[in-house]
């Protein structure tokens, strides 16, 4: 895959947005369709909002970098910080059959970002967590 | 992000126009919880503006539906376009919520 942008963004949750909106520009110049480059902007979404509130929990500086990967086919998304380990695919999975009342809501954005993804892989690398998820350009 | 109200008695469309994201998200739910505070009883959050939806939406979804359903009220969903309507399947929300093609539809029961 030929690596498109290299992102490298502060613990706010507007710069997640930001980049969001380039990497679904770049998505779509490769012929990506609606629902890939929503899948990507989810993953994008939901990978970083866990970096920033689980990954940093002390008063150290937040970073995380988003490499936005394509080539014909695919697309890959890795994110990577250098906070404490934390493996958001160890989350578990929302129980989605209980009654309103009764619904816990941790792990459903990962849960999102399972179902939406054809891949998504963890790795403790550097001291740095890396997050990678790869899904089709087109259906 | 920006909400559009309409209110008509004790019904009441919220429309998001733009993205409903983890942002957006805490603004929406307040804005929910106080009209349903104030004697709304049916809530139809229409989606024919929205772009895009992360796990916070739907979070702020569940919040006002539990107190709304509590209260004998609802909330129901309108007018999904296909993502949004994916991100609801897979995520459970299509079973928890009556869903119509339009607010008017909604606002018809």
């Amino acid at each position: 895959m030929e690596l498109l942008k290299t992102f490298r963004l502060g613990a706010e949750l507007a710069e997640l947005n930001a980049a969001g909106d380039e990497i679904a520009a770049l998505l779509e110049a490769r012929g990506a369709e609606t629902l890939p480059v929503y899948a990507a902007r989810v993953a994008l979404e939901e990978l970083g909002t866990n970096v920033i509130k689980y990954s940093y929990p002390g008063e150290a500086p937040c970073w995380l970098e988003v490499r936005l990967s394509a080539d014909d086919e695919r697309f890959a998304l890795e994110v990577e910080d250098g906070g404490a380990p934390f493996d958001p695919l160890q989350a578990a999975a929302p129980d989605l059959t209980l009654p309103l009342e009764e619904r816990e809501i941790g792990g459903l954005g990962v849960h999102l970002v399972r179902q939406l993804m054809d891949r998504v892989e963890y790795r403790r690398e550097d001291g740095k967590n890396r997050v990678r998820v790869e899904r089709r350009l087109r259906e | 992000m920006t909400i559009q109200e309409h209110r008509d008695g004790e019904s009441l469309v919220l429309s998001i126009e733009g993205k409903l994201d983890n942002v957006a998200s805490d603004e929406f739910r307040e804005l929910a919880l106080k009209r349903i505070s104030e004697g709304v009883s049916l809530l139809v959050v229409d989606f024919a503006q929205t772009t895009f939806v992360a796990s916070m939406g739907i979070r702020a979804l569940f919040i006002p539906a539990k107190e709304l359903k509590s209260r004998g009220g609802r909330v129901v969903l309108a007018a999904l376009n296909r993502e949004v309507r994916t991100l609801f399947l897979v995520s459970g929300v299509l079973d928890l919520f009556p869903v119509y093609n339009s607010s008017a539809e909604a606002l018809r029961g």
